[in-house]
This record gives structure tokens, sequence and C-alpha cells, in this order.
């Protein structure tokens, strides 16, 4: 990972990836949220928050449901932060699979939410939440107003 | 970190950690160390918890599982772990108050 001083005005990119496993997985984030941080200066707090959470929700759902391929097999993290614009998550594993979700958010009717946590919680956060099935990957994008 | 007293008869629970994937499962189990086979009343105290991802979320459904009929409100200070239990529903199905004095009995706060 970079950890060069960040330019304030270009986009900021980071690839990380990690064993399909909870404590490899919790590594990384730490990593990840270390090199974001002095990028994240000029995020409002919440904007910070929400960044952290998307990146908390993907990697969780890879670990949960993206493991079980051989000992190669890597969770990926595409990162891409724009200063003051917003920034784009993609998480996805090495062996190109489809990184399954808990289905589409809430049924009706479920008030207890048991299952789709992860997705709603995405879904409420990010201007754009896409599943690319051929390449095994989530992308979670979000756009601050203004 | 998660400990507990006692309250007008109710059981607070303490947590002082982010309750995320990764430290849930622990948070979790220690919450259900504290509760007591005859514990009808529990205030989960999330005031010094500074983050929240679904599986913390989660955590909560667990307890008011174990709780198995009985009463579970939940105290938030933090407004993106509320935001967070408002958009899983949580508020739908456990009071969430901002401080330990509002869930208990006026005559007790």
């Amino acid at each position: 990972m970079n950890m060069a001083s960040p330019c304030m005005t270009r986009p900021h990119r980071l690839r990380a990836s990690c064993a399909p496993e909870l404590e490899a997985a919790r590594a990384m984030l730490a990593g990840i949220l270390g090199w974001a941080a002095p990028r994240l200066l000029l995020f409002s707090p919440e904007e910070a928050a929400v960044l952290r959470l998307v990146l908390h929700e993907l990697v969780a759902n890879a670990v949960e449901h993206g493991s079980g391929g051989s000992a190669r097999t890597k969770i990926v993290v595409r990162l891409g932060i724009l200063p003051q614009k917003g920034f784009v998550v993609l998480v996805g594993d090495t062996r190109g699979q489809v990184v399954s979700f808990d289905a589409g958010g809430a049924a009706e009717g479920d008030v207890s939410l048991e299952r789709g946590r992860g997705i709603t919680i995405l879904q409420a956060f990010s201007s754009r939440l896409s599943f690319r099935v051929s390449t095994g990957m989530v992308s979670a994008r979000r756009d601050f107003a203004g | 970190m998660v400990t507990s007293s006692r309250r007008a008869a109710r059981l607070v629970v303490s947590v002082e950690d982010e309750m995320v994937f990764g430290n849930s499962a622990r948070i979790k189990e220690g919450i259900r160390r504290l509760i007591a086979p005859g514990d009808r009343e529990v205030i989960l105290d999330l005031t010094r918890v500074p983050f929240i991802d679904s599986s913390g979320v989660g955590v909560l459904i667990s307890i008011l599982k174990t709780l198995e009929g009985g009463n579970l409100t939940v105290v938030v200070k933090d407004k993106m772990v509320r935001r967070v239990l408002e958009i899983t529903r949580m508020d739908r199905i456990v009071p969430i108050v901002e401080r330990v004095e509002d869930a208990l009995p006026a005559s007790d706060a």
C-alpha cells in the first residue's frame, strides 16, 4: 500500500488482499483504514464513518460468503477516494466467482431484519451499489452532495 | 469490554468497544454470560460503542432471543450507531433511548 503523503486533488487508489479468514480480514481492514486516514481529513466525520461501514460490510460479506475455495483464494479490495467528491469500494475474490449477498435486503414484513442487514446498510449509504456477477465483484459508490 | 450493574431491578449491560465483525461473537458471548436465567428486563448501554456494523446489530438480535420474551432497551448516543440501528429496523423492535435513566421507570430514574 502506498503510504506517501496524499495529494488532496487527485484520486487515491489502493488495492489490498488477504486470505478469506476473519483475522486476516480484520488486519487488512486496519491497514486500509490506516492508509485512508490522512485522505479522509477532508471528509466530514459522517462520511468517513460511512466509508468505514461500507468497507466493513463488503469485506465481512466476502469472508462469510466468498471463502471456501482453495488455499490460494484471496479476498481483494480496491478502494478509490476522490477527496471531497466521494469514494468507490470494490470487493471480490480471486476465484472470480459470484460473491453472494444475503439476498436483496429485507423481505417485506421482515421487521426484525434477520437477513439482509448488510446489504440494507449498503443500500442506505451508497449512491450506487452493484454486483458484477461475471467478475464476482461487489462495488459500492458514494458521491457526496455538492 | 462488557460490564454489568443493576439498577431498579434491571440488568444494565455496558459495552465499551466497537461492535463489528471480528469481535461480535466475543461480545455476544460476554453479554449472554451476564444475563441470569431470571432476568426479564435488560438495558443495553451502547453509549461507549463508537462504531457498529451489521454483525454488531446481530448481537442485539441474539440478545433479544436470549431474553425469550423479556424486554430489552438499547441506549445509544452516537448518531451513526443510531442510524445503523434505524436502517436495520432495530428501532421497530426495541426501544432506543439516549440515556440509561430514560430506560428506567420514572420513580427510579
